[in-house]
């Protein structure tokens, strides 16, 4: 401001010098006079507004202390700019005090001047003065070089102004330093890797073995205190303080609910140097307007160095509670500035600070959600604060991975809670628990998880945890690893101007080193995803559907809610004595879901839900089967738990068209009657060549066909694919399932007709299958089994049922064993009768007969008609009678008859 | 199987065999198997020769021996003294014409007609002749007329369909042998024989006013088979084969014709009408089965012709009107080999032509030849053996193994064409 006002000066000196020389004197003084007074004016009026605001905001605070650090912060910003202006116009400058800095690094590593016993600073400028403020003292910035020449003119006027909070003379140019402190835990060390300094100035009263340079301790160590503890605003004083969580303050006319700021004239920033960036001073001025969505600021932006309307829209942003999404993040660093410092430096100071962790930890989680997604550079410093705090006193328990964990957010690491975590069970060689897996998975930053887990997180974290079980069992042990687990922090802050704090714990390796095991995790839970897919593309669809049937459907059954899974299980306690035939509504009914429309995906989704717990449901939809409709029936069989699909094995397949052919032929008299439900039952028992669990399916699936029969014509196109071998196969089955009743009808004969056409087999050949089967016979193989083979076996027995069959013909043919005829040879000749037991005129004839070995027909028939007798009635009595006694017939052909000599013996004997 | 073979019947085995026909006498030397479904129709013999009635579907494919079959149960029928007819369908042939075809196959079947004396068929004369005589004898004895003896024998006949006629016919025959007048005896027989073809004719040469039409055909077998119980014979098997004719009528309306004359055989049979008539019907699975033009399209006879419903897994039921022949198995096969062999070697074990090996290797040739079906179609197969031994037995030195080689089988197609079907006549298209 100072320089704006020299330059300004020189302008007007300029302008006078022109105008002098243009207009008449008395003018020019009389304008020169007023403008003077101007000038005058100005300065009064804006030292007065100064002081105004200060003790606005600090109530507490005097007008004159205010205006007092007002000018002495305006005056050390002035000096951290680099000084071309004041060595390019040096005549107009005041002796200035401003050290030539050339090698001031724009980030300097701060060097806090720890001590406590300093001597009276030197106090800054007087207020009012409109000269160039001069710095009270001069810091090196570890840069090394020569040190600055401080200007010590200015008496320290201010007696309220607390010793111990004054700015230290200058300083020797200190190397910068570390800490070297010996403990394992979180030792926060400001400063590069330079060796050690050794003592600056005299003014150290401490032991010159301690580094003078600030170090904050954490641990959970009783013996950890603050070393060199920064100075305390004084409570009483009505400087700085930190307003409680919790506690709202006002400031400019808003009240700032929740708390958690810095609020005062002036606050040290952590390293010593400049103001502290989050602190809301008072002797600033604040703007009447600020909107706070605009960007107002810029890279590590300080509450001091922005502009009145961004202070205002700061002050806007916290009146309206700090959440509004659409906030300049900057004013959100602003504000995770004044978190960080309590967390980090004031709680070094002093460790009950420590109660208020929890309720900061909330806040930043309550941040995270707001911002996290807005920036990178926010999500990654409040994480890690967060990790900060978790990680506070975390190695003291070994067993931390068996804790609850932490919400955090996801970043671009693993949080190193996390790793801790995940370290100590390695170390221990536990299972990670599942819960503890998912967080890996979900905050792995090389894991990126679909939409699914982050639409539907609870769905994906229970599933997660299920298959996580299902997979790893216990859960995945990690092997151990040499990488030793280490947590640095980088301060977000200015007012730390980059520092780090680190973190070791002992041995405790770090897990992300390895990728294998978070592959594994990562395939988990990809797996889970996928499954979640579906449900999750519905619930992006209409998230009214998360808890409906439909959103049900869609998720593994696993992770149905407590009433869908005591329906399930109500369903298949029913189930117990066998495959259950429901309509698809009463189903669905029963599930606890609307029946409005059943679409196809719905009855899919309901039979892989279905599955997912056991039940198997036919038709099977998920192999491709026809979806049914609503009043369609079902069948729903317990199925044995077993990997993969049943359905989709060429054998399968072949056996499931065989049944339906099968129930298409069965069902060709009207209906499947239960012989032939029984024989197809006993029929799919023999299938060995099948599962047990192909053929449980099997049985359901007549079930189904028995309530839903197939019409040949939607068989048709599924026969294509089979080979003919198979088609003859499947044929000559369903001709013997047609007699399986013992009955085939016509209908049913019809029906094979179709079958064999459409199979592609001759048609005709139904009659011989049917015919054959029907004759005992299985019918013949049709197969070209090469070579010739006789069966013995079946010789055997077919040799018994020959000599039966011989034995009963042979008793028929030859009847030899009457001796019937006896009586009448015996008989006299003389008494012409009774020859064979014939009448006289047959017995005449035959004698006649036997004379001679053949007779024409018409000697015969004279004969017979001498004997009054019809010659072919006569000699069917005579053949018939030689039949009987003699089993051969008398005479043979019909013109000329022979006479049988065989016949001629026998009777003549 | 020891006894020695009658050379007559061991000529009529192998003579048509060898010409590849279904021998007409021996059957029983050759019968491999199939014992229940002999003792069935045996059975069957027994129940018409009691008088009572029977009716059978044989059913078998092609080659399954359906004819083999029948005529085993026709020479098992003539030795239980029953009088056969048979006859096979044709296109000409039918059980129910309206162009004399039905009328044809009446009178084939009476020209067929078999007696155990007169195997070869042509009994009628023999069986009208038998009832005269004993008739006659009968007049003798009692002293009335011959004619007052035929009526009152035949009276019983009168109440059936041409009743009256037939005795008239019968009485008119008898007439003619006693003034021998060989026209009117001639007349008779050809008016028995269904050869009148017209009212008129019959009229005027015997004086009846009926004559056997084609609608009268099952009357007339009702008739004959009570008269030839008459005539001293224990009744009438109709043996009719190729039924299958009746599956090829491309008419509709005459198959169901044809299928309603099978119904009323069938229902008469089962109610006990008909007294001593069985029927014996060969025909193909087809003709049984097919919904289209087979038996089972006739509704009605198909539902008696149901098989029993307990008849299954193996359990067989041969009290159905339907035998099924299975078709010859390998070792049906193997079996049948072995009976010709003894047959061809008169039943004498001694000279036997060939040691059981060859049979088998005789077997393998076929089916390396003709694949593997050849016993499924045996006609050719038994042809070649036959000739086989038939060249051993008169070259006694020569080795069987050299011989197998060279003898040709050709496979056996007759059954292709007895399936073909000229399609029905019903949708022939026209156009105008």
């Amino acid at each position: 401001m100072a320089r704006k006002k020299s330059n300004a000066g020189l302008w007007w000196i300029a302008g006078i010098i022109v105008v002098i020389a243009m207009v008449p004197r008395e003018v020019w003084i009389g304008l020169g006079v007023l403008g003077a007074i101007a000038i005058a004016a100005y300065v009064v009026i804006k030292w007065q507004a100064g002081s105004r605001a200060a003790s606005k905001a600090g109530p507490t605070d005097q007008p004159t202390l205010a205006e007092l650090m007002s000018s002495q912060t305006q005056s050390r910003g002035r000096t951290q700019q680099p000084p071309p202006r004041p060595t390019a116009n040096p005549g107009r400058s005041t002796p200035s005090a401003l050290p030539a800095q050339p090698a001031t690094p724009p980030m300097p590593k701060f060097v806090l001047p720890v001590d406590r016993a300093i001597p009276p600073p030197p106090a800054p400028k007087p207020l009012a003065s409109d000269d160039k403020p001069r710095p009270s003292s001069v810091f090196s910035y570890g840069s090394g070089t020569s040190p600055a020449a401080p200007t010590q003119s200015a008496t320290p006027p201010v007696p309220m102004l607390p010793a111990d909070r004054a700015i230290p003379p200058p300083l020797a140019p200190k190397p910068l330093a570390t800490t070297h402190k010996p403990q394992p835990n979180s030792t926060f060390s400001y400063g590069s890797g330079t060796p050690p300094a050794t003592t600056g100035p005299s003014h150290t009263q401490r032991s010159p073995a301690e580094p003078e340079f600030y170090s904050a301790q954490m641990g959970t160590q009783a013996t950890s205190e603050p070393i060199f503890p920064i100075p305390k605003p004084a409570a009483d004083s009505g400087e700085a303080h930190w307003v409680l969580p919790g506690e709202t303050v006002s400031i400019a006319g808003l009240d700032l609910p929740g708390g958690m700021l810095y609020v005062g004239a002036r606050l040290k920033a952590a390293n010593g140097a400049g103001s502290e960036p989050s602190l809301i001073s008072g002797l600033l001025h604040i703007a009447a307007t600020g909107d706070f969505r605009e960007q107002h600021t810029s890279y590590w932006p300080s509450y001091g160095d922005i502009s009145p309307q961004a202070r205002r829209a700061y002050l806007n942003w916290l009146a309206e509670g700090r959440s509004h999404p659409d906030c300049d993040i900057g004013l959100v660093f602003l504000f995770f500035y004044g978190l960080e410092r309590r967390i980090i430096l004031d709680t070094s100071k002093d460790p009950s600070i420590k109660c208020e962790w929890p309720a900061i930890a909330d806040e930043l989680r309550r941040l995270l959600a707001i911002y996290g997604e807005r920036s990178g550079s926010f999500l990654r410093y409040a994480g890690e604060m967060l990790n900060w705090i978790e990680l506070d006193g975390a190695s003291a328990n070994s067993k931390r991975y068996l804790e609850p964990i932490p919400s955090f957010p996801r970043s671009y690491e693993l949080p190193a809670y996390l790793k801790l975590m995940l370290g100590q069970s390695s170390v221990d060689r536990a299972p990670i628990p599942a819960e503890l897996a998912l967080a890996w998975v979900r905050l792995n930053p090389e894991t990126s998880l679909r939409t699914a887990a982050t639409r539907c997180p609870e769905e994906f974290e229970r599933l997660f945890v299920q298959r996580y079980r299902e997979v790893l069992g216990r859960g995945l042990v990690l092997p151990k690893n040499r990488t030793k687990l280490k947590f640095v922090y980088r301060a977000a802050s200015s007012g730390f101007q980059g520092a780090t704090a680190s973190m070791g714990f002992d041995d405790v390796p770090d897990v992300t080193a390895m990728t294998a095991p978070i592959r594994t995790l990562t395939e988990i839970a990809n797996q889970c995803t996928d499954e979640l897919g579906a449900f999750s593309r519905l619930v992006g669809k209409d998230p009214a559907a998360r808890t409906s049937l439909d959103g049900l459907l869609q998720l593994p059954a696993t992770l149905w809610p407590a009433e869908a899974q005591r329906r399930i299980e109500t369903l298949k306690s029913t189930m117990q004595a066998g495959a259950l035939t429901r309509r698809l509504d009463e189903v669905i009914d029963i599930l606890g879901g609307s029946s409005q429309s059943v679409s196809k995906d719905r009855v899919r989704a309901l039979a892989r839900a279905l599955q997912d717990v056991g039940i198997g449901m036919e038709p099977d939809v998920l192999t491709g089967a026809r979806a049914p409709n609503a009043t369609d029936p079902v069948v729903l069989f317990a199925m044995s738990p077993g990997e993969g699909a049943v359905s989709d094995t060429d054998a399968y397949r072949t056996a499931a068209l065989t049944l339906q052919l099968a129930s298409a032929v069965a069902q060709a008299d009207g209906e499947i009657s239960d012989q032939e439900a029984s024989h197809l039952r006993r029929e799919i028992e023999l299938w060995s060549h099948l599962t047990p669990r192909s053929r449980e399916r099997l049985h359901a699936h007549l079930t189904w066909l028995t309530v839903a029969p197939m019409t040949l014509a939607s068989l048709k196109k599924k026969l294509e694919p089979l080979e003919h071998q198979a088609k003859q196969a499947v044929a000559t089955f369903m001709a013997t399932l047609a007699q399986a009743d013992g009955i085939v009808s016509p209908d049913e004969v019809r029906f094979l007709e179709k079958v064999y056409k459409a199979l592609g087999v001759e048609p005709k050949q139904v009659f011989s299958d049917i015919h054959a089967i029907g004759a005992g016979n299985a019918p013949a193989p049709r197969t070209a089994t090469k070579g010739f083979r006789l069966d013995a076996a079946r010789i055997a027995e077919l040799e018994k049922d020959t000599a039966r069959v011989s034995a009963l013909l042979s008793e028929i043919f030859t009847e030899e064993a009457v001796p019937a005829p006896a009586p009448p040879v015996e008989t006299e000749p003389t008494k012409e009768a009774g020859l064979l037991g014939l009448d006289e005129a047959h017995s005449a004839l035959m004698r006649l007969m036997l004379s001679r070995p053949q007779w024409t027909r018409f000697e015969l028939e004279d004969a017979a008609t001498d004997l009054e007798l019809m010659l072919d009635g006569a000699l069917e009595q005579v053949n018939e009678a030689c039949f009987d006694a003699h089993d051969i017939p008398l005479s043979e052909g019909e013109d000329p008859i022979d006479i049988n000599p065989e016949a001629v013996e026998k009777i003549e004997s | 199987m020891t006894a020695p073979i009658r050379a007559k019947d061991r000529d009529a085995v192998i003579q048509s065999l060898r010409a590849g026909v279904v021998p007409r006498a021996g059957q029983h030397l050759i019968q491999v198997g199939r014992g229940r479904e002999v003792e069935t129709l045996v059975g069957d013999i027994d129940r018409v020769a009691d008088g009572g009635s029977s009716f059978r579907f044989v059913i078998g494919e092609y080659g399954a021996g359906k004819t083999f079959f029948l005529n085993l149960i026709r020479a098992v029928a003539m030795e239980r003294k029953l009088v056969v007819a048979s006859a096979d369908l044709n296109p000409d042939r039918r059980l129910h014409a309206s162009g004399g075809q039905a009328r044809s196959m009446y009178a084939e079947l009476m020209r067929n007609m078999a007696t155990r004396t007169k195997p070869e068929g042509g009994a009628l004369a023999g069986v009208v002749e038998k009832f005269i005589a004993t008739a006659k004898s009968e007049a003798k004895s009692s002293g009335q007329s011959t004619e007052t003896i035929i009526r009152s024998k035949l009276e019983q006949l009168t109440e059936l369909v041409n009743g009256y006629d037939f005795a008239d016919v019968i009485a008119a025959y008898c007439r003619g042998a006693e003034e021998g007048q060989d026209q009117l005896k001639s007349d008779a027989i050809r008016w028995l024989r269904g050869e009148f073809s017209t009212r008129t004719d019959a009229r005027a040469a015997l004086g009846v006013r009926a004559i056997v039409d084609d609608s009268s055909v099952y009357d007339q077998l009702k008739l004959m088979a009570r008269f030839v119980r008459l005539a001293g014979f224990g009744g009438l098997l109709v043996s009719l084969d190729e039924l299958v004719n009746l599956y090829k009528l491309a008419n509709s309306q005459a198959r169901n014709a044809n299928y309603e004359q099978l119904l009323r055989m069938l229902n008469d049979s089962l109610q006990g009408t008909a007294v001593g008539l069985g029927f014996m019907l060969g025909g193909t699975p087809e003709f049984l089965m097919d919904t289209r033009r087979g038996v089972y399209s006739y509704s009605a006879l198909q539902s008696r012709l149901a098989q029993n419903t307990f008849a299954v897994d193996g359990l067989v039921d041969f009290s159905g009107p339907v035998v099924r022949l299975s078709a010859l198995t390998a070792e049906d096969f193997y079996l049948l080999l072995g009976k010709i062999r003894h047959v061809y070697a008169s039943g004498d074990p001694e000279r036997y032509l060939l040691p059981d090996p060859a049979i088998a290797g005789f077997m393998e040739h076929c089916a390396n030849r003709i694949g593997d079906s050849f016993f499924r179609t045996p006609r050719t197969t038994i042809t070649s053996f036959i000739n086989l031994l038939a060249v051993l037995e008169q070259n006694p030195e020569t080795d069987w193994k050299s011989l197998l080689g060279q003898v040709d089988i050709a496979p056996d197609t007759g059954g292709n064409n007895e399936l073909a079907v000229e399609p029905d006549d019903e949708l022939a298209s026209f156009k105008l």
